[in-house]
């Protein structure tokens, strides 16, 4: 499957934009833990840092997947087959997240 | 892509279902690449899953804070949070990239180019390791194993007054990073078997690259595990 | 995308050419190292039956304990050496040794891997439409790897401390406690996983890429949709035991406490911090529960396949089983705590897992309709693969009755661990699985060695295992609702069961009869492999799919000629007048497909 030379050119700016979203991503997430440890530590704010840092990972995990592992350009049903499955993690974060909650609670109550 | 290749696309689409063809376009070898990340994809949700429930359970309050815990750099010492990990995630972002250049020069048939790329990979990947080796050390040095628990200075090095920490912490933090480390190295292997292959032309005569498009999958995969590691570890 | 075409042409054609090399083997590169998914297929099945002899027999052992409490066992010292107390009972500890290893050894070693390692492997080439499998290599792998777990679990029998006695599933801190068996029953199990995973690849990515011309994924049989699910199954649950294993093994032997909280053992207290058991709990049915459909599927397939031919009806609503097996496996990852209601587990949680356990029964229920509704007003032939399809359909009910008891958390407080639970799951995975396998075995066993099993021998079995079967676990219903614990080696101290010390002898004795005939089994089994009568037409049972268009003996490769196209779903019977037509048969000009045909009126 040898790509035109053009096309070759597009696939090749799609890598290096990406890489360039991924580190200024992680330097993003990185400078906002120090001011937050700096600045914010008593704050309470932590929800929030913990929602955009979630946030901010999740972007790049999109750009791996669907740049580096290419699979923005596969067919959507071979997508579909592949992300679906994830659904299931989930419900698997969200009932063990309960639980942690739960066992704390019982730890802190039973002593 | 071009609208000329999206009608074709399109067209071939309506059945492809019909036996006689690979309904994704995609050779079985990459289809199951794809399903063995997926498959091997739970067995890190699960790890980082339950790291969040026994995090939940021992509380925050007495959770380490990452920017304690890794806060020293090589020559330099203590004092420098997060700055180690970080060179470790441009390490490994860097050695995906180059892994994507492999794949690239390998769809044009360019062996010079895939062996240029590949090495640099490979070299990304031992670099990612030396870096996990050593921070592993400092750790087990200043006393977290899967037996001790963490220990620091409250008000940073020097402060005197000391925070131990739970011993869940050091336990999920060998484990997890032992396992994404496992994979790095197998990942770093069958690299160096593939780049061998490379090199020997075998790919060439088989007049396709179709190897490095599979193990590149895996080391993004390796990556991608790493950017949740990461997150889980370092920035919570 | 062109070139992926060409690829697979390629394939075929140096499947095709293997075909023709076939009889340069030798005695290793055919019935050992091959990589020919028929052959592949028998080594899964054979060695399962191994198992299940193993499994069932100490079945039989614990029962004896169960039913003659007590009893002087020392006439079978010669098997069971040490593990008789000096007066000749069993050891307790071994009685926990042998329901563990029963409970191991039928549901993953039997169930998982001898009834879909066997059908999938089969199957899913010939009934598809291909030379073999996308990666013989890796089936190979897949059987071989599964030999290395049944081998150190074997050998695991025989060490000083006896095999693994913390039950099928393990729960620490009882598995923490445990010695060296339960390492190797860990080990064992890791490259378990390991071949489910390169079986069930293998199985994906066939039944996706490698379907001949016009075999578009709704003309596939059922059986191949529901062995294509169990390998999603697989792939999905899998990984998370294992992930629950490392933390197990590492709380064994590295002294971390992922499970472990602050634990009194024999006086001695252990400082172990924070970790839960019930973590474990949630990763093991994470997998534990999707497990019990991994093992149903197959056999809900097979079955499928089994009464439509036998009755020469199309199956009843095929669209709608393939949806529900859908369903089922979609669900089968949204509940799995539905096993941990009293385990300490946050009960609101609890109440959700409530919700999707119930909701499991709707495409349950509509499998049993359509399986009914197959039958019914059907010309059925009453050959031992229908009576076992039936028995299936029989045991599938009544089991799955007492689920929708145990799926509501307030029911559950008080049944959970009673005997109550061992019918449950006995009838509707247990006996129902082995029937469907039972079916699979005759039904298919022509094609595998070209002769047919022993009638008579079939049906003397079937009548014992299925009355049998309803005589040992009936009653254990009754016995769960007064609260009688399952896995307890002796109800001496209890008075209040000592109401049930008859029935128990009655359970054992049909146990042990039971027992017998499935050795019956085996016999027919092997004898016929050898001596059964010899099969002289393609397509014994006037079936549509691809598999009977092979030679009677296919060889490496399947068809001598180029792979046959496909023109039509796979329930073509009593169409048109012809009994059956194979999928091969192009549609008559003007015909219509099954959907947009009117419903028959009657079948004669
Ligand atoms: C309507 C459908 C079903 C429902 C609602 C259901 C519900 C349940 C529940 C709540 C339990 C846990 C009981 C306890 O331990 O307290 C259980 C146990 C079990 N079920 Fe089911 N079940 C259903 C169908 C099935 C099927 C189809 C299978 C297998 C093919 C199965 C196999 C098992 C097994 C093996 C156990 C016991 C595992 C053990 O503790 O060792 N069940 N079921
Ligand atoms: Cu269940």
């Amino acid at each position: 499957m040898i790509l035109s030379d053009q096309e070759y050119q597009m696939h090749k700016a799609a890598v290096w934009r990406a890489t360039i979203i991924l580190s200024v991503v992680t330097t993003v997430e990185v400078g906002i833990a120090l001011l937050y440890d700096t600045f914010f530590h008593e704050s309470g704010f932590r929800m929030a840092l913990a929602v955009f840092m979630i946030m901010a990972t999740l972007v790049k995990a999109y750009y791996i997947v669907a740049v580096f592992m290419h699979l923005k350009y596969e067919r959507k049903a071979m997508a579909i087959t592949i992300l679906m499955p994830i659904m299931f993690l989930i419900w698997l974060l969200i009932a063990l997240l309960m639980e942690g909650v739960s066992w704390h609670q019982m730890i802190e109550f039973y002593g | 892509m071009t609208t000329a290749t999206n009608t074709v696309q399109a067209n071939s689409e309506s059945n492809v279902w019909e036996g006689g063809q690979a309904p994704f376009g995609v050779k079985y070898g990459k289809l199951m690449m794809w399903y063995f990340l997926l498959s091997d994809a739970f067995t890190f949700a699960a790890f980082l899953i339950s790291y969040g429930a026994i995090r939940f359970t021992v509380g925050q309050d007495i959770w380490p804070e990452p920017n304690r815990v890794f806060d020293a750099f090589p020559v330099l010492g203590h004092g420098y949070p997060l700055l180690f990990v970080s060179l470790m995630t441009f390490i490994l972002i860097l050695s995906s990239v180059f892994m994507v250049r492999a794949v690239q020069e390998g769809h044009q048939m360019n062996k010079k180019g895939v062996i240029l790329w590949l090495g640099f990979t490979i070299l990304g990947g031992i670099a990612f390791l030396s870096c996990q080796a050593w921070e592993w050390a400092h750790l087990i040095h200043n006393g977290m194993t899967m037996t001790s628990p963490i220990t620091y200075e409250i008000g940073g090095h020097g402060s005197g007054a000391v925070f131990v920490g739970p011993l869940a912490f050091g336990q999920l933090f060998f484990t997890i990073t032992g396992f994404h480390g496992f994979h790095v190295t197998t990942g770093v292997v069958i690299n160096t078997i593939v780049f061998l292959n490379v090199v020997f032309g075998t790919y060439e005569k088989k007049k396709n690259y179709d190897m490095v498009e599979k193990v590149g999958l895996y080391w993004h995969f390796v990556d991608l595990v790493w950017v949740f590691v990461f997150l889980g570890f370092y920035l919570l | 995308m062109s070139d992926v075409n060409t690829t697979m042409e390629h394939t075929h054609a140096e499947a095709g050419h293997h075909a023709h090399e076939a009889h340069h083997e030798n005695f290793f590169t055919k019935y050992l190292f091959t990589m020919d998914h028929k052959m592949i297929a028998k080594q899964f099945l054979i060695t399962g039956i191994f198992w299940a002899i193993i499994g069932a027999f100490f079945s039989v052992v614990f029962r004896l304990q169960l039913g003659f409490p007590n009893a002087d066992l020392s006439w079978l010292a010669p098997v069971m050496g040490r593990w008789l107390t000096p007066d000749g009972t069993l050891d307790p500890n071994f009685y926990n040794a042998l329901i563990t290893m029963h409970g191991t050894l039928l549901v993953f070693f039997v169930l998982t891997a001898g009834l879909s390692g066997t059908f999938a492997n089969f199957l899913i080439p010939l009934q598809i439409g291909a030379r073999d499998m996308a990666s013989p290599l890796m089936n190979m792998l897949s059987y071989w790897f599964f030999f290395l777990a049944s081998v150190i679990m074997f050998a695991s029998l025989f060490i000083p401390d006896g095999p693994a006695q913390g039950g099928w599933t393990a729960y620490p801190p009882l598995s923490y406690l445990q010695g060296q068996g339960m390492t190797l029953w860990l080990l064992s199990l890791t490259f378990f996983v390991a071949s489910t995973v390169l079986g069930g690849l293998n199985y994906i990515t066939t039944i996706l890429n490698m379907r001949t011309k016009g075999m578009s994924m709704f003309k596939m049989p059922l059986t191949i949709w529901a062995l294509f699910f169990t390998a999603v199954i697989g792939l999905l649950s899998f990984p998370v035991l294992v992930a629950g294993f490392i933390l197990l093994i590492f709380d064994r032997s590295l002294g971390t406490s992922f499970y472990l909280s602050d634990l009194v053992v024999n006086g001695q207290f252990l400082d172990k911090g924070t970790g839960s058991p019930i973590l474990y709990e949630h990763l093991f049915w994470f997998l534990g529960h999707p497990e019990v459909y991994i093992v149903i599927l197959p056999a809900m397939g097979i079955v499928s396949e089994v009464l439509s031919v036998n009755s020469k009806k199309p199956v009843f609503g095929y669209r709608a089983m393939v949806f529900s097996i859908l369903a089922i496996t979609i669900l089968s990852f949204l509940v799995w705590a539905h096993h941990m209601f009293v385990s300490g587990m946050n009960p609101f949680v609890g109440s959700i897992f409530v919700l999707f356990t119930l909701l499991i029964a709707v495409p349950s229920a509509i499998k049993v309709f359509n399986w009914i509704a197959t039958i019914w007003r059907g010309n059925i032939r009453l050959n031992p693969q229908t009576m076992y399809a039936i028995g299936f359909v029989s045991m599938f009910i009544s089991g799955g009755l007492t689920g929708i008891f145990l799926g509501n958390s307030t029911i559950d407080i008080q049944l959970h661990d009673t005997y109550f639970i061992v019918a449950h799951f006995h009838i509707v995975m247990g006996v129902a699985a082995f029937l469907g396998m039972f079916a699979g075995v005759h039904h298919w066993f022509p094609k595998m060695f070209g002769r047919y099993m022993n009638r008579s021998m079939a049906y003397m079995h079937f009548w014992v295992t299925l009355i049998g079967a309803y005589l040992i676990f009936w009653p254990m219903h009754y016995m769960g609702m007064a609260g009688v614990p399952r896995r307890y080696y002796s109800f001496d101290a209890f008075d209040a069961f000592s109401q049930f010390a008859g029935m128990n002898t009655f359970i054992s004795v049909v146990a042990m009869i039971v027992f017998a005939f499935q050795i019956l089994w085996v016999a027919n089994f092997f004898y016929s492999i050898f001596r059964g009568r010899k099969v002289k037409e393609s397509n014994p049972w006037g079936a549509t799919t691809l598999e009977w268009t092979t030679p009677i003996n296919p060889g490496h490769g399947n068809w001598p000629g180029d792979i046959p196209e496909v023109y039509r779903w796979p329930y073509d019977y009593n169409k048109n007048g012809h009994e059956f037509i194979p999928q091969t048969v192009p549609m008559e000009e003007g015909e219509l497909e099954h959907e947009e045909t009117p419903a028959p009126e009657k079948v004669s």
